[in-house]
Formats: C-alpha cells, sequence, structure tokens
C-alpha cells in the first residue's frame, strides 16, 4: 500500500516553481505525418507543402496538438514518487505562433501549483503544470497549462 | 481541401459537425509512438489491471487530438486556433464510439480580430460527456 504520506506547507512550498530540464526538438516532417495518421487527421495542411503555402504557411504546418510529442522534461520531484500512478486531467492551450516543419522548439516545463485531496482512490496530489514553447526565432509559440494527478 | 469558414457566416448556438473516432488499440499504440507517451496503461491489458484499470484505456492527449481536429475541420486552412481547453473528466475504452461535436458560444471582435468561443465535447456511446471542453478561433472575413 502507499504510504499515507501528506506533504508538509514547506514540502509543497518548494516544489511550486520547480522547472525541468529545458527540451529543444526540430519539428520533422516525417513525425508530423506520423502524428496525422496516429491521430486520423488526414488535413493537407499537415501533409502538403501546396496546401500550407496556399494558405499562407512556409511549409507543412504540425497540428496544433503535435507540440505535447515535442515533450518537455517534466519536473523531478521524488518528494511524489511514493504516489506511482498518473492520470491526466486535461490542460488549456494557447497558441500564439504557427510550427512548421523545421522549426526548432525548445520546452520548458515548471510547477505552477500543488494541492492535495482526499478521494475515493486514497490521496491525491493535484499538480499544476505549465509547459513554455518557444521556437528558433524566440518566439512564444503555445503555452500549455495541465492538471497532473498522482494517487 | 477543407472548406474556408467565414467569420461572417458564423452564428452563436450553431452547431459543429459531428466527427466520430473509434479509437483501436492499434491506434493507440500509433498515438504512443507519434506522441512519445509511453504510459502502459494504454496498451498493456496486465499493466492497467494491476493500477486499478478495468483495462487499457484511450490517452486523454489523443481525445484532445480529436476535438482539435473537430476545430480545425471545421474552421478551414485560413481560420486560426487561439485556445483549446480540454478536461478529461471520464476514461474512454478502445473499440467504442466516441463522438466529437459542439457548439458556438460566442461570437465577437477584440484587438480587430474576428473571434469566435466554441463549446466543445466528446460524448461515448452511453451518450456520457467524458470529455468536455472550449475552443477559441479567429476566423477571416468575407471580402468587400
Amino acid at each position: 500500500m502507499d504510504k499515507p504520506l501528506k506533504l508538509t506547507e514547506e514540502v509543497r512550498k518548494s516544489l511550486i516553481g520547480r522547472e525541468g530540464e529545458a527540451m529543444s526538438a526540430s519539428v520533422e516532417l516525417g513525425h508530423i505525418k506520423r502524428f496525422g495518421e496516429a491521430i486520423g487527421d488526414g488535413n493537407p495542411l499537415w501533409v502538403s507543402q501546396g496546401a500550407a503555402e496556399n494558405a499562407g504557411f512556409k511549409n507543412v504546418l504540425a497540428p496544433p496538438t503535435f507540440l505535447r510529442s515535442i515533450s518537455a522534461a517534466v519536473p523531478s520531484v521524488p518528494e511524489l514518487d511514493h504516489l506511482s500512478r498518473v492520470l491526466d486531467g486535461g490542460s488549456e492551450w494557447h497558441y500564439f505562433v504557427p510550427v512548421c516543419a523545421g522549426d526548432q522548439i525548445s520546452a520548458v516545463s515548471r510547477i505552477a501549483n500543488l494541492t492535495q485531496r482526499t478521494l475515493s482512490i486514497g490521496l491525491a496530489v493535484f499538480a499544476t503544470l505549465e509547459v513554455t514553447y518557444t521556437n528558433q526565432h524566440g518566439e512564444v509559440v503555445a503555452k500549455q497549462r495541465s492538471t497532473i494527478i498522482r494517487y | 481541401m477543407r472548406d474556408q469558414r467565414f467569420w461572417d457566416d458564423v452564428q452563436v448556438d450553431d452547431l459543429l459537425p459531428v466527427l466520430t473516432k473509434t479509437p483501436t488499440t492499434r491506434q493507440l499504440v500509433q498515438y504512443a509512438g507519434a506522441s512519445g507517451d509511453f504510459y502502459e496503461i494504454h496498451y498493456d491489458k496486465d499493466f492497467a489491471l494491476n493500477t486499478g484499470l478495468d483495462g487499457v484505456i484511450v490517452h486523454g492527449a489523443l481525445k484532445r487530438a480529436f476535438l482539435g481536429q473537430l476545430i480545425t475541420d471545421w474552421m478551414g486552412p485560413k481560420g486560426t486556433l487561439r485556445r483549446l481547453n480540454v478536461q478529461y473528466r471520464g476514461m474512454d475504452i478502445p473499440g467504442t464510439q466516441l463522438t466529437c461535436t459542439g457548439r458556438i458560444s460566442r461570437k465577437y471582435v477584440e484587438d480587430g480580430q474576428h473571434l469566435v468561443d466554441c463549446e466543445i465535447w466528446i460524448k461515448n456511446a452511453d451518450e456520457i460527456k467524458t470529455t468536455p471542453g472550449s475552443a477559441t478561433v479567429i476566423l477571416p472575413r468575407r471580402e468587400g
């Protein structure tokens, strides 16, 4: 059984603001195509250079939900290791600049908040994670705010 | 090519066209590979059972991708998705049909941009909304 460990206020506060390692990845054309196939989305913008140019983009466009696959390293939280089960509670994304094949994207994640609640499944920690995605021109292309539940 | 949607032609309470998806375990593996989310609850039944689930479950992020497609198909190539919010309220299992749709909740102009807010959701085969959300898009104007 999981240890009935509650985070002390001191530990909780020390975790808020913790950042993960910055990750950087190039957006590869083949990866965009495989992603489109995996989600079953045949939009020509994710496949065809011509369709993307006609719509005003410089190259094949990445679907908006593609950025999740440029994964930011999640901040390491050994303090929560006893809660081994993870659920994704959902996320809010704000998009500022289109992401195309050939872009270089870096992603940094940060723990924005932590709360703990006792649910039917036991003690659960709700972590709000913020990820900022930046392209090779230094433009913030998207921000993601997710809720991760560990129990 | 998807048809272009124009801000002028959209009204509050319009419904978005329905997009249906029936993700298979094969698709979950494909999505794991393409997204890099290799958490075993999405493809290893024994692992899923050991964590107290009844079997493997659909990635929340795959459901979000379905709702992303709902919006990008609807808005057309010159629309811009500005915001996508998706909450995972209920788990979905592979092999069952998911119905993705939504409705226009607001139409407005802000900072010179012509915007539309939509409520969006996924219902499972029992008509339960497992995955509600919302989106904001910028749509082009008709010329002239």
